[in-house]
């Protein structure tokens, strides 16, 4: 009990140094490029609290982010590198649009069918790339990448030449219904229904990670590899059900996110969530609750970044510098070693 | 029908295939030299497109071309040492490091662009130089091959030439021959005294140094300009032709030219009124079936 309790100070310990040195390089480099410094550093962290619709804007955005979060730390912890998540939002992005342009029910039936519907194509195209990984071994960071761009293709095909309202300029699918849309919970924001059932995945992918077999097999298996061998369950089995848990996960990021933000459907290049996902599972240490908080803070800061831009000479991309700073300080293990070297120094002992 | 293949008939379809081929070749070949050292670099995309950037900067604020290159180098070295350093010091899993350092250069490159010229889309008004183009001597009078092989920017005849520097500096060389017994096995190369850590940041700053040539060749060659995101999945596709090429020179340089060839007919099917969306995934559906084809076949045999 004691050795976890230590490993779960440092990990603390971790993530703190990480925002402090993070903050620190934000407000360096805000210095040497900024006229108003201290203006845009303010208005970076504290701009999302000042009033409730920019909250609510956090709250939106962090909605795929978690998602796409949480779909990639599922292959993140069983040692899969697969990053089809990108390609994943866009094509159940596209199977969600054809379903919520059709009359199929009234709200809570539609609304479902159009969530099921592009989670599980979303769940059976990641199975390509995992299929082709648990029989043959195909390097899945290769395929899921060649993925991503085949999945645009298609989908923008099927949107240009399938689903186009001619109406319109530029291009852009017909109006989803009413009743295929998420209903808001937060009146003039987009904070929708889909929050809840983000908050219901996490808790149970933490369950299934906690209490139950498949998660144990998971963990193990992303520390050793042969281990899926050995707890009854084969590596091919494993590797399937994890990569449709992750794509049936993306395709419900994709699809809750388009019934609570859009009227339409217009990505004409992919969304970004798939990658953004990756950086997600990493600031989350692969938990599905580090992931909603990492989401949550990674929403946090790119909502004061959009808000800083617009008031300051600040340009929004400035945040990818905090972003990375974060990412590599979190997922790096100095503080550990620190502590390490430390304990070693005092007790003696010249070993590492 | 036959008009049809004339269109890839030409002198100017094969010179193409050269022009189109070259940022690629250039990365994968620094996949090579990481994955033969047991590490992978995915960030090949994110250095060339930062080496693109600073490559633009230099020359047009130095006013030389070479400057500009030289830029573009350091640069590609500097990004890779820095994720050499985070993954073997501080303990990041480098494919970790690799997509946050990706999405990291996509951001910075425009956060870069804007504070030099106040715009976010591209370098246009900036002077930046380009390199000179090279007409080769004799080679460049024969007919149809002179019109392929001569007139093309000197970072595509550098290209070629690393495919040699390479190959020999991997299988003839101390240094080659370090990268790879690391890459097949650390602790045995530890054990008969190799600094495998040392090592392995050597590869990684060898393969951003082809990365900031590739780099360079799109911002000061293929294009004259930096644009935002300008690399457009040319790193990607570089790691999909080192895997194809099972990390060995000649076989990714083979797999190089595949996805040159896909993305030339691909530029020349798009002018003719085929739906661009779907010919632009044609180097990528090659690549997948290549992939998954060579796993097959390898698992066939294994069992």
């Amino acid at each position: 009990m004691k050795k976890l309790s230590n490993k779960a100070k440092n990990e603390i310990i971790q993530i703190a140094t990480a925002i402090v040195i993070a903050l620190l390089i934000t407000l360096v480099v805000l210095f040497l490029t900024s006229d108003e410094p201290i203006y845009a550093f303010n208005k970076l962290l504290t701009a999302p609290l000042t009033n409730m619709r920019y909250f609510g804007n956090v709250l939106e955005l962090m909605v795929p982010l978690a998602f796409a979060g949480i779909s990639a730390s599922l292959l993140f912890r069983s040692g899969l590198f697969n990053m089809g998540g990108e390609g994943i939002f866009y094509i159940s992005g596209i199977v969600a649009t054809v379903l919520a342009t059709k009359h199929l029910g009234n709200s809570m039936v539609h609304s479902t069918i159009v969530i099921l519907g592009a989670s599980i194509f979303g769940g059976l195209i990641a199975c390509i790339s995992g299929f082709f990984k648990a029989k043959y071994n195909a390097n899945e960071l290769v395929t899921s990448l060649m993925l991503n761009n085949i999945l645009f293709g298609v989908g923008f095909y099927i949107l240009k030449s399938k689903l186009k309202d001619m109406s319109v300029t530029g291009v852009a699918s017909e109006q989803y219904l009413e009743t295929a849309k998420l209903q808001v919970l937060i009146p003039k924001t987009n904070v929708t229904t889909g929050f809840i059932l983000l908050i219901v995945v996490t808790i149970i992918i933490w369950l299934i990670y906690k209490k139950t077999k498949l998660g144990y097999t998971i963990k193990m298996t992303g520390i050793n590899k042969e281990f899926a061998k050995y707890s009854g369950m084969s590596f091919f089995a494993l590797t399937m059900i994890v990569h449709f848990m992750s794509g049936f996960i993306a395709g419900m990021g994709s699809s809750v996110h388009l019934m609570s933000m859009y009227d339409r459907f217009t990505w004409s290049a992919l969304p970004g969530y798939g990658f953004d996902g990756c950086l997600v599972a990493m600031l989350g240490k692969n938990h599905p609750i580090g992931a909603f908080v990492a989401a949550f803070g990674l929403s946090y800061l790119r909502t004061g970044s959009d808000i800083m831009a617009r008031n300051t000479d600040v340009p929004v991309e400035m945040i990818a510098i905090v972003e990375m700073t974060l990412v590599l300080l979190i997922t790096a293990d100095f503080v550990v070693k620190y502590l390490k070297r430390k304990k070693a120094i005092e007790g003696g002992s010249t070993n590492e | 029908m036959n008009s049809f293949i004339a269109l890839f008939l030409t002198p100017a379809f094969g010179y193409a295939i050269l022009r189109v081929t070259t940022p690629i070749l250039f990365a994968s070949l620094g996949n090579v030299i990481s994955d033969k050292a047991g590490v992978s670099n995915i960030a090949m995309e994110g250095t060339m497109l930062t080496a693109s950037l600073a490559g633009v900067l230099v020359s047009a604020y130095s006013g030389n071309a070479f400057i500009g290159l030289l830029a573009a180098l350091l640069v590609g070295v500097l990004f890779s040492a820095f994720m050499a350093y985070i993954s073997l010091y501080l303990g990041t899993k480098i494919i970790m490091a690799g997509i946050a350092l990706n999405l990291f250069a996509s951001s910075f490159t425009v956060y870069v662009l804007y504070m030099f010229t106040g715009q976010k889309g591209n370098s246009a008004s900036l002077a930046s130089k380009q390199l000179p183009t090279i007409d080769l001597p004799i080679i460049k009078n024969i007919p149809v091959l002179g019109e392929i092989l001569s007139g093309h920017n000197v970072l595509v005849y550098v290209a070629l030439l690393s495919i040699v520097v390479i190959y020999v500096m991997l299988n003839k060389t101390k240094l080659g021959a370090h990268i790879k017994a690391v890459g097949e096995n650390p602790s045995a190369a530890a054990s008969v005294g190799i600094n495998v850590r040392r090592v392995q940041f050597i590869s990684l700053c060898l393969s951003g140094l082809l990365a900031g040539f590739g780099g360079a060749f799109m911002s000061m060659g293929y294009l004259s300009m930096f644009t935002r995101d300008m690399i457009a999945g040319r790193g990607w596709i570089a790691i999909a032709a080192s895997a194809m090429g099972r990390s060995m020179v000649i076989p990714t340089v083979i797999t190089s030219f595949l996805f040159g060839i896909f993305s030339a007919v691909g530029n020349v099917l798009q002018l003719q009124n085929m739906p661009s969306e779907l010919i632009t995934t044609l180097p990528y559906v090659a690549v997948f079936i290549g992939i998954v084809g060579y796993s097959i076949r390898k698992y066939k045999k294994e069992n």
